[in-house]
């Protein structure tokens, strides 16, 4: 009988383990989990901190013993401490070594800290896994913290700041980035975002990175930026980024390419047999060509979907990324669509309080990226367009055009979405 | 038994009965919320003149929808009996993942942020009644068809069309 295993159980290990039942494979299931829990979706941290999501809601695929019963899996808790290609084998730090027909990699990602002073401050919090919300509520629920310093204007930094300003925190949020959401906002969007997040009473440090912590005898701790100010605070919440998890691997064991297991359209990597998915593979970005990590739920699905077909035989393909955010906080919605780095004419099509902001960088009559703030409603739309344009499809849809049009979009954009302007 | 929900663009005539019977059934209040159905009556150009186009859309129930993995919280699920796109909004976080995934627009929200959307009626399916647009649709242009039927009708439908060509 033929053995698989997949290394990691996040969200792209479970659609590989259903993907590889769904398709067909009678063999056994080897799951390898550090947590030996459930798969966590980490983008539910913030809401298990904030209360708004009990613990178990955070592993939205059930329970582990559910999960195991339902696809036959043989579950490994415990750590791993080397994955070697080359011979197939999975070694746990028990010692246990066993070998396999084929494997996946979906050790995911883990929260970025760079190496620096006080970096272990027992003041020091990120926010990554179910643990992070743990230790993170429990220090909120001593109902002590006054202040925090959120470093990383990202995603994730933006919805702690949320919640910690839910909680009557006075916030400051920092980055080494002159603006909110460096990746995906154009700077007029980020201005807009960023003079609401001040009138919300939110302090913000752009500009200036993290140099070190220092903890301070009064309690709390004092975050120094690089240019040479230093913030004191209660609390500081580190949401620098995040980093593949790839040290089980032996160095040069599978090509990588911007710090992601390179992989084809079928998620196979360098090494056959041996496949990837998740934060942790590098699948070509739609628009430029290029490979990239593009760290998403739905992508890692998508990627592990994929992985399980082609483990089991059966031909799936991976289309590929297309950089897109949305982002839900303090009343406003955020959404980004396509490569911001990508150039191009940048265009205001609508700036309206309270109703709909759209930008967009065109070039040569194609959208590159957009920016929508405060609707939406369009964001799946436009998103489908802008795929669309990318798989040379035809006109859109009147229909959809039409629901924009109701939507208060403008009529230069959607000339632009028709084609109509070059 | 799989389940369509359909509509026949050349019976629509955009009355918006439809969308009232959806607002009402869903006790959706149109002051501070979105329908579930929308109703369309557009000109679509081209060479050979001006068309007008009616149309009645709420969820396209997409065999592979997008929704259904984009949603954090796993609500979004495909129906193993009937095929509809179904949703427990219990653990909705009201992040709208759902709404960027869908190429239609379809996904909105309550006054309590949680996604809601259209679920073919299940309710009164389960209890042997037609989806409410169905059920007041004057021109018979919705309709809810067993795969089998859908098959049929289309199936015909589409001789019909090349006999016309002919």
């Amino acid at each position: 009988m033929e053995r698989y295993a997949i290394v990691g159980f996040g969200c792209a290990g479970y659609h590989c383990a259903r993907s590889l039942r769904e398709n067909g494979f009678n063999g056994e299931i080897h799951v390898y989990t550090d947590t030996g829990r459930a798969p966590e979706n980490p983008m539910l941290t913030t809401y298990v901190t904030a209360g708004r999501l009990p613990e178990e809601a955070g592993c939205p695929f059930g329970s582990l013993e559910n999960i195991t019963r339902n696809l036959g899996l043989t579950v490994h808790p415990g750590r791993v401490s080397l994955v070697s290609p080359a011979d197939m084998e999975v070694r746990s730090q028990s010692g246990r070594a066993a070998v396999y027909d084929k494997l996946l990699v979906s050790t995911g990602a883990r929260a970025f800290v760079p190496p620096m002073d006080g970096q272990d401050s027992p003041s020091a919090y990120t926010m990554r896994t179910m643990d992070d919300a743990r230790r993170l509520r429990a220090r909120l629920e001593r109902g002590d913290v006054k202040s925090a310093v959120v470093v990383g204007a990202s995603m994730v930094g933006i919805k702690v700041v949320e919640l910690l300003r839910q909680r009557g925190v006075d916030c400051t949020l920092s980055d080494m980035a002159p603006h909110i959401f460096p990746l995906a906002a154009f700077d007029t969007v980020a201005a807009e975002i960023e003079r609401r997040l001040e009138r919300a009473g939110v302090a913000l440090a752009f500009g200036r990175g993290i140099s070190g912590l220092r903890d301070r005898s009064e309690g709390g701790v004092s975050v120094l930026l690089s240019d040479g100010s230093c913030v004191a605070c209660d609390i500081a919440v580190l949401c620098i980024g995040t980093r593949p998890n790839l040290e089980l691997l032996p160095p040069g064991a599978l090509s990588r390419d911007r710090g992601g297991i390179l992989v084809d359209e079928t998620m196979e990597s360098s090494v056959p047999g041996v496949y990837a998915a998740g934060d942790c593979a590098s699948c070509t970005n739609l628009q430029t060509g290029v490979p990239q990590a593009v760290g998403l739920w739905a992508n890692a699905g998508r990627q592990g979907d994929v992985a399980g077909a082609s483990m089991a035989g059966v031909r799936d393909v991976y289309e590929g990324n297309l950089v897109h955010n949305i982002t839900h906080f303090m009343d406003m919605d955020f959404i980004s669509l396509g490569d911001r780095g990508l150039p191009g004419e940048h265009r205001v099509y609508s700036r309206r309080d309270g109703g709909l902001w759209l930008e967009a960088t065109t070039d040569g009559g194609e959208l590159r990226c957009v920016n929508i703030l405060d609707c939406k409603e369009i964001s799946g739309i436009v998103r489908g367009l802008l795929l669309r344009q990318l798989r040379g499809g035809g006109a859109p849809d009147i229909l959809l055009l039409e629901k924009l049009r109701r939507s208060g979009v403008d009529g230069a954009f959607i000339k632009l979405l028709e084609g109509e302007v070059q | 038994m799989k389940l369509y929900l359909d509509l026949d663009m050349e019976k629509c005539s955009a009355c918006g009965a439809c969308a009232v019977a959806c607002m009402d059934q869903n006790d959706i209040d149109p002051d501070r919320e979105l329908p579930f159905r929308n109703v369309f009556c557009v000109d679509r150009r081209d060479s050979a003149g001006v068309e007008s186009v009616c149309a009645s859309l709420s969820c396209m129930h997409c065999a592979d929808a997008p929704c259904v993995p984009a949603c954090p919280s796993a609500c979004l699920a495909k129906d193993a009996e009937t095929g509809f796109t179904l949703y427990d909004n219990q653990n909705c976080i009201g992040c709208h993942s759902c709404a960027m995934a869908c190429p239609f627009g379809v996904p909105s929200f309550n006054s309590q942020g949680k996604m809601e959307k259209c679920d073919g009626c299940s309710v009164r399916l389960a209890h042997g009644m037609e989806p409410a647009c169905v059920r007041v649709c004057p021109t018979g242009a919705l309709r809810v068809y067993t795969e089998e039927a859908y098959r049929a009708v289309h199936g015909s439908r589409s001789i019909l069309r090349v006999l016309q060509l002919l």
